[in-house]
């Protein structure tokens, strides 16, 4: 049985939307990515700066965090943009270096 | 009997080589790893830690020095700060970004006539402030053509405003008016090579005394030197200076800074053996300053230096996110 309500279909809607964006903010922003990246020689700015600067310029990428210590470097992407070995590869491969992994 | 000859000929071959291998050794140590030739530094103080307020660094990538102020290039902050000689905090200037007045990695500064160069990595370009931190002009940008750049690392300025740019990218260095326009290059674009005068991802530059150019070639591990006709006349850094790097003196493990003193000795950032070494003109080593560590006197990958007029050293200790200040002599 269906009870009226004042705002009728309206009110409905809002709690539709209400819920959509109380899902949205639990889940975070769908499908963004995170990729690690093992990069030997990350020590030298002059590497490392290389690296992060190919990398950037890949379509998506919003974030790169470089981690000298362990050699590793952070990609995140905006929501919706994956990105292939091959791409991440090749833009280390333009900084001149080699990627030994990605995770 | 043949059995007895065979043996002699073995006990010969193994006391020939038990002679052998430490005389050259020995020979090669005498020939390649010279002795300190004057008086060291010693650590005066130091300033910064890790961070993003006023006085604190986010990898300290260059320095340059007017008078009695210290200018650091505070690469991952994108932003100059200036202290003066003792390390108090005096401004700062820049900001991360594209634009004017704003700064894409900052990192070997140079001064000239009361001008602040900065090579900007991400933005492949030189950008050129007053002392106080208004952007004047830009030189430069992306690419690898004439007055091009794929990450300028190091800069220096002639007399008449001529200008040497280490292209580190493109493995040359650019000799530019001072508007920009293309003079000349070392180095052939886009291909490292160990050659006289080819160059692998060069660093930095500085001008001697006598005009004479000086190249921090980083990844060939050595030092290269033209004369001021642009001229190759020598190198240095390990046997002939031919991408061997080591921890000995006069050997080095990626160059990643160069400059000069009034007297035309040689300063050189050795990034992975963590210390200063100093040379005079002919490459003939004369010191070596720290250690690798992380306290007082101790560097963690130093990047760049600069001299103040009474000849003190100070180092951007990259991996410490400090600035050290040294005075020669015990």
């Amino acid at each position: 049985m269906k009870t009226a309500r004042p705002g009728g279909n309206s009110g409905n809607l809002l709690t539709v939307l209400a819920l959509a964006v109380a899902f949205w903010f639990a889940a975070g922003p769908a499908n963004a990515e995170t990729y690690t990246l093992r990069v030997d020689g990350l020590a030298c700015p002059f590497c490392s700066y290389g690296i992060e600067k190919q990398l950037r310029k890949l379509a998506g990428v919003n974030e790169v965090i470089t981690n000298i210590k362990n050699g590793t470097i952070q990609v995140k992407t905006d929501t919706g943009n994956k990105l292939s070995k091959v791409e991440l590869e090749a833009a280390v491969k333009r900084s001149g270096f080699t990627l030994r992994s990605v995770n | 009997m043949a059995a007895r000859l065979r043996r002699k000929i073995f006990v010969k071959a193994v006391l020939g080589a038990a002679l052998f291998v430490p005389v050259f050794l020995i020979a090669g140590w005498l020939a390649f790893v010279p002795f300190s030739k004057e008086p060291g530094y010693r650590f005066v103080n130091s300033w910064g830690t890790r961070g993003a307020d006023a006085g604190q660094f986010n990898d300290p990538t260059g320095l340059a020095i007017s008078g009695k102020e210290v200018f650091v290039a505070d690469a991952r902050n994108g932003r100059i700060q200036v202290f003066d000689l003792g390390g108090r905090f005096l401004r700062v200037f820049g900001g991360p970004g594209k634009g004017p007045g704003e700064l894409g990695r900052p990192m070997n500064l140079t001064i000239s006539a009361n001008e602040l160069y900065v090579p900007e990595y991400f933005n492949d370009r030189i950008q050129v402030f007053d002392l106080q931190g208004s952007s004047k002009r830009i030189i430069g940008r992306a690419g690898s053509g004439p007055g091009e750049f794929n990450a300028p690392g190091g800069v220096a300025v002639g007399r008449d405003g001529t200008l040497y740019v280490a292209d580190f990218y493109n493995h040359r260095v650019q000799r530019l008016k001072a508007d920009g326009s293309f003079i000349q290059q070392w180095g052939k674009t886009g291909t490292a090579g160990i050659a006289a005068g080819s160059f692998g991802y060069p660093t930095d530059v500085a001008l001697g005394p006598g005009g004479g150019l000086f190249v921090a070639d980083g990844y060939n591990d050595r030092v290269q030197a033209f004369n001021s006709n642009g001229k190759f006349t020598h190198k240095w850094g390990g046997p002939f200076a031919s991408n061997i790097y080591g921890p000995f003196n006069g050997w080095f493990a990626t160059v990643t800074g160069i400059i000069t003193d009034n007297s035309g000795n040689v300063f050189v950032a050795d990034f992975y053996n963590h210390r200063i070494q100093k040379f005079s003109a002919d490459g003939t080593f004369l010191t070596s300053i720290g250690a690798k560590g992380s306290g007082p006197g101790q560097f963690m990958y130093p990047i760049a230096m600069a001299l103040d007029g009474d000849g003190n050293l100070y180092v951007a200790d990259f991996g410490n996110n400090r600035i050290q200040k040294w005075r020669q002599g015990k």
